[in-house]
């Protein structure tokens, strides 16, 4: 059921990819977003969180290409580039009629210096993709070419659909860029108030290059209780929220008449985390055997309810055009129990539960985040899996920094490691790089740096080293395909689920949201004016039905929320006659002595 | 008495240097670090050689006794740092979080405490009777419901069905509402935690009040004045009430210290901007700066409430005085 | 003579009628608690149904969010709360009553420095440690209920500290210390049962604390997430959502009801004891 709707969204996206222009008139005066965090500063060296932080930070600057809702890269600020056949070298021309905020006009020079100031005060996600560039040479105000050293098959997606540029008149004078506060940027919007845990504002820049936005005034209002954030979205406070919604809420947000749901694929990654330096993990047969005694299925279906993607073996998800076909999840107590059997672990003292092959004891423990109730569970049904199947363990939630600092202390794999087994994700950024399954398994740690398993295998370091140097997308492609192969069999994790994306707002306020695959609709496509997918959001079969329901209620647009509450009073009344009317009735049948109640 | 009041500060004021060290101890002796928060999603991807330099910069890399010394230090210059995870200075973060609390908790103390005073002393005055046991059974009731099940069913009630209040924050600040619409709304917004605080915390003023009267009422000088014939109303409030608000005034004194550290559990469920639920992030953050202004606060507040009201226990009471 | 005491006691407890309703109600969960496996329809740990359920005719209060039914889940979390109440006061009683005792019989240096040991951790952020405790050893039943006592003793033994000086002014006891009967003696015969019954009275008082105290660190996420007290029902119930939903009807109202019985139970037995205990609040106008 679920690949069928994941199918025929991906069919209907194809169906209505094709692009009309919308005329760009401020459509919304104001819509309020929420959002879960603070996010400090929006300027790229201070904002916090990829999702939704950098998004918003993306309002406020540009890029010279932009991620479209495939996460495929399109031009943005650039018009029209050309890349040399030994893809050494990018020439770009930008739009003309670019300006900063501040009305000062966005040129090359701009663009020469954001490099150069990313690559004097790092900022690790923006500078480490800078590397390769090797030459940056400014021809005039609107034509400029990069040099690489080496040629970099990620170059388009990082840095040139990541990297925002700055204002050259501004950060020049910025030497402790952590510490700037500064938000003044090029992009659809423009900051105009933060104020700490409450809210942001932003008002339309009318003068942007790709038209006039379509909202007069986005406000991000901050709201940490994702309750409260669920509330305040079917209250009507506010009108869409950056936050996905819970698995157990997705129907009552899709009776809602005054909501619309979006759906899709999450890239974000949930696996069970296996520590392979410490034995018995180091045995292979035993990491395949807890690969096998895992039902990735019932997890979804118990704890997701059915909205996540069954893990693949190989890590990548399956909506990603590198993900290998040929890979399916394993589920097989019986299985599991033979391989366990065959490598010598077996039960010799008779307490149901296996002991290592020279007889010592094996009592393992699983960490969980604790303040993740869907984690929690998903350790819980695991832990049992395993127990099943002999393998003692037992669950134990900590608070996400403690589990941080015993199973990735410092953040650095090289310091080792002091766990066992744990409940892990990785964040959607692992699924759009698929060359980050090197960084994932790569015994050397200065390669493998978010190895926090500590995984070793000489064969994988070489298919490692081999897509370093490999340029061609269909080899590359192929290269990818052969690594999941490769840790499906030696499963140093085990993928459980990629939960999906839900997200809701209020459409009679704003309907040109765009779903971006993996992230949702909180990005920059979403509040641009000008060229928009004709369809903005498709999601499953009910849609059609919703739009129909929307046409209808569109009269009353503003007062839909006082008439919500104009319906609970008249609820309310209505209950009260219907109860009076019974407790009447009754006492009239008793003063009837009649005791025969036939209700 | 000088003497006393001497010994008493000097106590005091050990107990403040104990609870600092401790402030300094406790987030430090948690496992974990504050690095993601102050380097953020991109902690994987760093190499050491930066994450060395986000610690540097803050200090982290010091031995305990020179991060100590720095510690003691700046809260004598009254400089509370930066917070690692919101990366503003403290004192501003708090200078936003303070008056919310204040209003909240503050607000909520003086309405307990009327309310309390009040039924306390009637149904100590009804003693025995139905009124005494109606009152007693429903404010036992009261402090007996878990304080976030009462916020939750009211928000679920009173602002996500009926819509009637809104269902987070202390205001609409984005809205820029000016003179009466903002006070409106700001009022909108209090009343559903500031009942919640008030229905949860009223019990303990009632009963002591309560008690406290039953215990003045059996006084010899009530019983004389019963019997010469002295007016009811007169006893009631001139002579047994101003007597038994001695030990409310002391207990009111000492939790007027705790109101600047706000009510996590309540602003947790109602979303409200207070110091509480600045305190609680900041420890499942490992923001050691923000942790230690937090707690400094607390402390330093409830101590000084603690002095104050063994100051002023002797003026209320003549019985102490001698 | 001790008989006679405790006999008194009981006829004025159960001549109140508060008194009384808290003690069946304190005897009603506990008989919950001792026969849970045979009133619970199911193991609360299995999952016996589809996730979140409706009630009906096999589940009376319908599923959680993994498929326990959530009447075996209430019935046996009933020997959970009941227990972290009742050994989280036990210790900090048992704490309280040794501070408090040695604080007032021994008085002058001991006594000061006990008292500022006392202020200090009444202003101890109780939130801060308890995260702390739970990172170190993990949230854990026990950590729970070692968190909750060490806490909390400190109020107890402040009272207990006062009532052990109105006894040792009492002619009794000096009388016993001027003929020079030993320490032990005078503690154990004369301070002890002058003590016991206001002790009881802060025990009952520190249970019912405890309860909420553990229903709030759950609600925080505090809690351990796989001890299964009323508290961490609500903490599931909260965190998917029953609070958006009509769940809420059946999966926050029953815990949230059944902590509020259970804490007044507690409280009118404590109420009532106090009120034996101060025989001028029993005195007829």
């Amino acid at each position: 059921m679920k690949k069928v709707i994941i199918s025929s969204w991906l069919i209907l996206a194809l169906i209505f990819s094709s692009f009309t222009v919308v005329s760009a008139e401020p459509s919304v005066q104001t819509l309020k977003v929420g959002i879960s965090k603070d996010e400090n500063g929006l300027n790229p060296y201070t904002y916090v969180t990829g999702y939704p932080g950098l998004d918003l930070v993306n309002l406020l600057y540009d890029n010279l290409f932009h991620l479209d809702k495939d996460n495929k890269p399109e031009p943005w600020l650039v018009k029209e580039y050309q890349i040399s056949y030994d893809v050494l070298t990018y020439e770009f021309k930008t739009h003309e009629n670019v300006k900063w905020h501040d009305g000062k006009p966005l040129t090359s020079e701009d663009v020469k210096f954001t490099i150069d100031y990313f690559n004097q005060h790092p900022k690790s996600r923006f500078t480490n993709p800078l590397k390769t560039i090797a030459s940056t040479t400014v021809k005039d105000e609107t034509n400029l070419t990069l040099v690489l050293s080496k040629a970099d098959p990620n170059f388009m997606l990082q840095p040139l659909a990541d990297l925002p540029i700055l204002p050259k008149h501004i950060w020049s004078n910025v030497t402790n860029p952590d510490d700037e506060t500064n938000a003044l940027g090029s992009g659809p919007y423009m900051m105009v108030e933060h104020k700490s845990g409450q809210y942001y504002t932003m008002k339309a820049n009318s003068d942007y290059f790709k038209g006039e936005p379509p909202i007069g005034e986005l406000i991000f209002p901050i709201i940490e209780d994702t309750t409260a954030m669920f509330n305040a979205l079917q209250a009507g406070e506010i009108d869409a929220i950056s936050t996905s919604i819970s698995p157990e809420l997705v129907n009552q947000f899709e009776s809602n008449p005054s909501l619309k749901v979006a759906r899709g694929p999450g890239y974000s990654t949930t696996l069970f985390q296996i520590n392979a330096e410490k034995y018995p993990m180091t045995e292979a047969s035993f990491r395949q055997a807890i690969d096998h005694a895992i039902d990735k299925q019932n997890l979804v279906d118990t704890i997701l309810l059915g909205f996540a993607e069954v893990g693949s073996p190989g890590f990548i998800h399956p909506s990603s055009s590198y993900h290998n076909n040929e890979l399916n999840p394993v589920f097989d107590p019986e299985k599991a129990k033979q391989i366990l059997d065959e490598a010598g672990f077996l039960d010799t003292n008779g307490d149901g539960f296996r002991e290592d092959q020279e007889g010592k004891k094996i009592d393992l423990t699983t960490l969980v985040y604790s303040n993740n109730p869907i984690r929690i569970r998903t350790a819980e049904l695991v832990s049992e899996a395993l127990n099943q199947v002999g393998i003692k363990n037992t669950v134990k939630a900590m608070d996400a920094t403690t589990v941080d600092s015993l199973m990735w202390p410092d953040f650095d794999v090289s310091k080792g490691r002091d766990f066992d087994l744990g409940v892990w994700s990785w964040s959607n950024t692992m699924q759009l790089f698929p060359d980050r399954m090197v960084e994932l398994f790569h015994s050397d740690p200065a390669v493998g740096s978010v190895n926090i398993g500590g995984y070793k295998n000489a064969e994988f370091d070489q298919l490692g080293e081999k897509l370093k140097n490999t340029y061609d997308e269909t080899e590359r492609t192929n290269l990818i395909k052969e690594m999941q192969a490769f840790v499906a069999g030696e499963a140093p994790i085990v993928p459980l689920y990629y939960q999906e994306i839900v997200n809701a707002y209020n459409p009679e306020k704003y309907d040109g949201f765009v779903f971006q695959v993996g992230k949702g609709i909180i990005n920059k496509l979403s509040f641009v004016g000008g060229e928009k997918p004709e369809e903005p959001v498709v999601n499953d079969e009910t849609d059609e039905e919703e739009k129909a329901t929307d046409k209808d209620t569109k009269t009353n647009t503003d007062t839909a929320s006082k008439n919500n509450s104009g319906i609970y009073w008249i609820g309310g009344i209505a209950l009260l006659v219907i109860v009076g009317y019974f407790l009447l009735r009754r006492k009239k049948e008793k003063d009837n002595n009649q005791d025969d109640f036939d209700f | 008495m000088g003497k006393f009041l001497a010994s008493k500060f000097l106590q005091y004021v050990i107990v403040i240097f104990l609870m600092l060290t401790l402030n300094f101890l406790l987030p430090r002796l948690m496992p974990g670090n504050p690095l993601i928060f102050l380097a953020g999603e991109d902690v994987g991807f760093m190499s050491s050689a930066e994450k060395e330099a986000i610690l540097e910069k803050h200090g982290l890399n010091q031995s305990i006794w020179q991060q100590y010394g720095t510690y003691i230090k700046h809260i004598f210059t009254g400089d509370f740092g930066y917070s690692y995870q919101q990366k503003r200075p403290i004192t501003d973060l708090l200078m936003e979080r303070l008056p919310w609390t204040l209003l909240l908790t503050g607000l909520g103390l003086v309405i307990s405490t009327v309310i309390g005073v009040l039924f306390g002393t009637i149904s100590a005055w009804r003693r025995g009777t139905k009124t005494d046991a109606n009152l007693l059974t429903m404010f036992m009731f009261l402090s007996a419901m878990p304080s976030f099940w009462v916020g939750m069913i009211l928000v679920s009630i009173f602002a996500a069905q009926l819509g009637w209040f809104p269902v987070f924050g202390a205001e609409a600040a984005w809205s820029n509402f000016k003179g009466v619409d903002r006070f409106i709304d700001i009022v909108e917004h209090l009343v559903l935690p500031l009942t919640t605080l008030v229905l949860i915390s009223v019990t303990s003023t009632f009963m002591i009040m309560r008690y406290s009267m039953l215990n003045v009422l059996g006084e010899d000088y009530i019983m004389m004045a019963k019997a010469k014939g002295v007016k009811e109303k007169v006893i009631k409030y001139k002579h047994a009430m101003r007597n038994a608000l001695l030990p409310v005034a002391t207990v009111f004194m000492l939790s007027l210290g705790f109101t600047l550290g706000g009510a996590t559990v309540i602003e947790t469920v109602f979303a409200y901007p207070g110091v509480g639920r600045l305190m609680f992030e900041s420890v499942l953050s490992r923001d050691y700066p923000l942790i230690q202004a937090t707690f400094l606060i607390i402390t330093f507040s409830v101590v000084i409430a603690n002095f104050l009201a063994d100051l002023l226990y002797p003026l209320l009471d003549p019985k102490v005085g001698k | 003579m001790e008989k006679q005491k405790w006999k008194r006691y009981w006829n004025v407890i159960s001549s109140n009628n508060l008194g009384l309703l808290g003690i069946s109600l304190l005897v009603i969960f506990l008989l919950i608690a001792l026969l849970a496996p045979l009133l619970a329809p199911f193991d609360p740990t299995a999952r016996v149904g589809a996730p979140f359920s409706k009630p009906n005719g096999d589940f009376l209060l319908g599923t959680n969010d993994i498929g326990q039914d959530i009447l075996s889940e209430l019935l046996y979390g009933t020997r959970v709360s009941l227990l972290i109440g009742i050994l989280a006061a036990l210790i900090s009683i048992i704490l309280g009553c040794l501070v408090g005792i040695v604080s007032g019989y021994y008085g002058g240096k001991v006594d000061s420095f006990l008292m500022r040991l006392v202020d200090l951790v009444l202003v101890i952020p109780f939130l801060p440690l308890m995260i702390l405790l739970a990172a170190f050893i993990g949230p854990s039943f026990w950590n729970i209920i070692l968190v909750i006592s060490l806490l909390s003793w400190a109020s107890p033994a402040r009272v207990i500290r006062s009532q052990v000086l109105t006894l040792k002014t009492k002619g009794y006891v000096e009388a016993a210390r001027s003929i020079g009967t030993s320490i032990k003696v005078i503690l154990f015969r004369h301070i002890l049962p002058g003590v016991i019954p206001i002790a009881l009275s802060q025990f009952v008082m520190a249970a019912s604390h405890s309860i909420l105290i553990e229903a709030s660190l759950s609600f925080l996420g505090l809690g351990d997430p796989f001890t299964k007290s009323w508290g961490t029902i609500l903490y599931y119930a909260q965190a998917r959502g029953a609070f958006l939903t009509d769940a809420w009807i059946w999966w926050v109202l029953p815990p949230g009801l059944l902590i509020t019985t259970l804490v007044i139970g507690f409280a009118f037995t404590g109420y009532s004891l106090e009120e034996i205990l101060n025989p001028r609040l029993r005195k007829e106008r």
